[in-house]
């Protein structure tokens, strides 16, 4: 299936069918889900209002984990199958998943003053996103430094799957780090049993957020393509004429 | 509408995290498709170019 | 050659190599002492203020002080380019990780392990954390090294830098760090996170000189 839409031309008929819908998805589903967490859930009888920072905050911190598993999925594809397509879904995804992080962590914090009283508490959750944070950091530093493209793919992608590995490594000491401090009575957002009336909105969010996230890593794939092409077509016109069978054999892949 | 606008006590953090979503999320929009769109023209006026070089 | 061969054959040059050059075996030592020092005036002269938080202090100078300088860990081979001539060689590139890491071990964490105790001691530890102290430092300090090394092997490139170092073996360090201050906060040698701060270790042993090798094979390339 990887080698099948190894070939550009292949991926640029699925991206055009995709691209729309997607976009549409994503927009409507983080409208609604905005709309309904600020409009239309019931306020929490033990949070009151805050509650509604919860349908801006879970989506993101959703997004945030699944952009990495992602990245480091298709690192993993590139990365063994030499898979040009695959390593343009890891660069793109990095930026996505770095902003929602943020995200999460900056709605975090809005939401934590006005429950826990500070804007940071080295809560296990919060902690964990932190690393994060820096792990997407890393692979984005990486790929911004080393000036050889094909260099720079191979390593980035060596260091998304290192950070994969270690994120459940990460994950396990941090919450082993905080319950050791953690006083017990910290209150823990959403709770076991969320009610439906508050749960729709939070539903249709976090699948707006991932139908977004899809759209534009489409999206980007599509200009990464194009930006090859251009370089081609310069690479042409600057001087040494390529053959039609070797620029064929270049357009599949390799370059 | 003043009623369902009245977030509480809690407005001013309530309107911050919705707010700062959605600047960061048109913002990566806005900055994808503009890129998306750069690298079209780009690469359509080099294609045109190209074209031209090769019927002379 | 052989992976044994390659790896200690490795492993003496580059100590040879730091102890020619003076500065290696000091550096991370003097870096030590200094943040101990530095971190005593920013707390005051309380030494009682201080004490509960001492150990923590030493773990965090240990580890500063062996990330210390790794950035050029593999550069200067690269550039001159031993490693290309070892690696056609047929030397297998894991094996030289793992003698450089080590090698950078011996010159880092070893000797700032044997200083712990003194540094907890000015900083006002009790003198019952001062075994469950060394002791963590001494089993933690591969972890440093090889998760170090691992951002080191992939910073290599001419345009790495300390940044990109820091960066990319930042974050795995988080774990054995919390392990290691775990140890000493428990104050216990059976404290599971003893257990943990070990099997840190080990993974980074196993898994460091592979992902050491994959990069520089890339840098190599």
């Amino acid at each position: 299936m990887f080698s099948y839409f190894a070939n550009p031309e292949r991926f640029q008929n699925l991206a055009k069918w995709l691209v729309p819908p997607l976009g549409v998805l994503g927009l409507l589903g983080i409208a609604i889900g905005f709309g309904g967490g600020l409009f239309f859930t019931p306020v929490d009888y033990q949070q009151g209002e805050a509650v509604r920072m919860m349908y801006v905050h879970v989506p993101a911190a959703w997004l945030a984990s699944f952009a990495y598993a992602f990245m480091a999925m298709a690192s993993l594809i590139s990365f063994v199958w030499r898979h040009n397509l695959a390593d343009a879904a890891a660069k793109a995804a990095a930026p996505l998943g770095a902003s929602f992080t943020f995200l999460a962590l900056l709605t975090g914090a809005l939401w934590g003053k006005p429950m826990w009283g500070a804007y940071w508490v080295w809560d296990a959750r919060l902690t964990s996103m932190l690393v994060m944070l820096f792990l997407y950091l890393g692979y984005m530093a990486v790929r911004n430094i080393v000036p050889d493209e094909a260099r720079a793919a191979r390593l980035a992608a060596i260091t998304a799957m290192v950070g994969a590995i270690n994120l459940p490594i990460i994950k396990f000491s941090v919450d082993w780090w905080s319950s050791l401090h953690q006083p017990s009575s910290v209150f823990r957002a959403g709770g076991s049993a969320i009610d439906s009336t508050m749960l729709w909105p939070l539903l249709i969010g976090a699948l707006g957020y991932t139908a977004f996230f899809g759209w534009l890593v489409l999206v980007q794939m599509q200009t990464e393509l194009d930006r090859r092409k251009i370089a081609r077509l310069q690479r042409r016109m600057a001087g040494g004429r390529v053959s039609r069978p070797e620029a064929a054999q270049r357009s599949l892949g390799d370059d | 509408m003043t009623e369902l606008l009245d977030m509480g006590k809690y407005a001013g953090f309530i309107w911050a995290s919705y707010g700062v979503s959605i600047v960061v999320i048109l913002g990566l929009m806005v900055r994808i498709l503009g890129q998306r769109k750069a690298a079209k023209v780009q690469l359509r006026a080099l294609e045109d170019k190209a074209e031209s070089a090769n019927s002379q | 050659m052989s992976w044994t061969r390659t790896f200690l054959a490795v492993l003496a040059r580059d100590t040879a190599v730091a102890r020619r050059a003076g500065g290696g075996w000091a550096q991370a030592s003097v870096f030590f002492l200094l943040f101990v020092l530095l971190a005593a005036f920013a707390i005051g002269p309380e030494t009682r203020a201080q004490g509960p938080i001492a150990p923590a202090l030493v773990w965090l100078a240990a580890v500063l002080a062996s990330q210390l300088s790794l950035d050029h860990l593999f550069r200067a081979d690269l550039d001159d380019g031993s490693l290309d001539i070892l690696a056609t060689a047929g030397a297998p590139l894991s094996a030289i990780a793992a003698g450089k890491a080590t090698a950078h071990w011996l010159a880092s964490f070893a000797p700032v392990t044997l200083l712990s105790p003194l540094a907890a001691l000015m900083l006002g530890a009790k003198p019952d954390v001062l075994i469950p102290l060394m002791v963590s430092l001494a089993i933690g300090g591969p972890a440093f090294v090889f998760f170090g090394a691992m951002g080191a092997a992939l910073a290599a490139g001419r345009h790495g830098g300390g940044l990109l170092v820091l960066l990319l073996s930042g974050p795995l360090l988080a774990p054995p760090l919390i392990f290691g201050a775990g140890v000493i906060r428990t104050g216990a040698l059976d404290s599971p996170d003893l257990k943990l701060l070990l099997a840190s270790s080990l993974m980074a042993l196993v898994l460091s000189p592979l992902i050491c090798a994959a990069a520089l094979r890339v840098h190599l390339e």
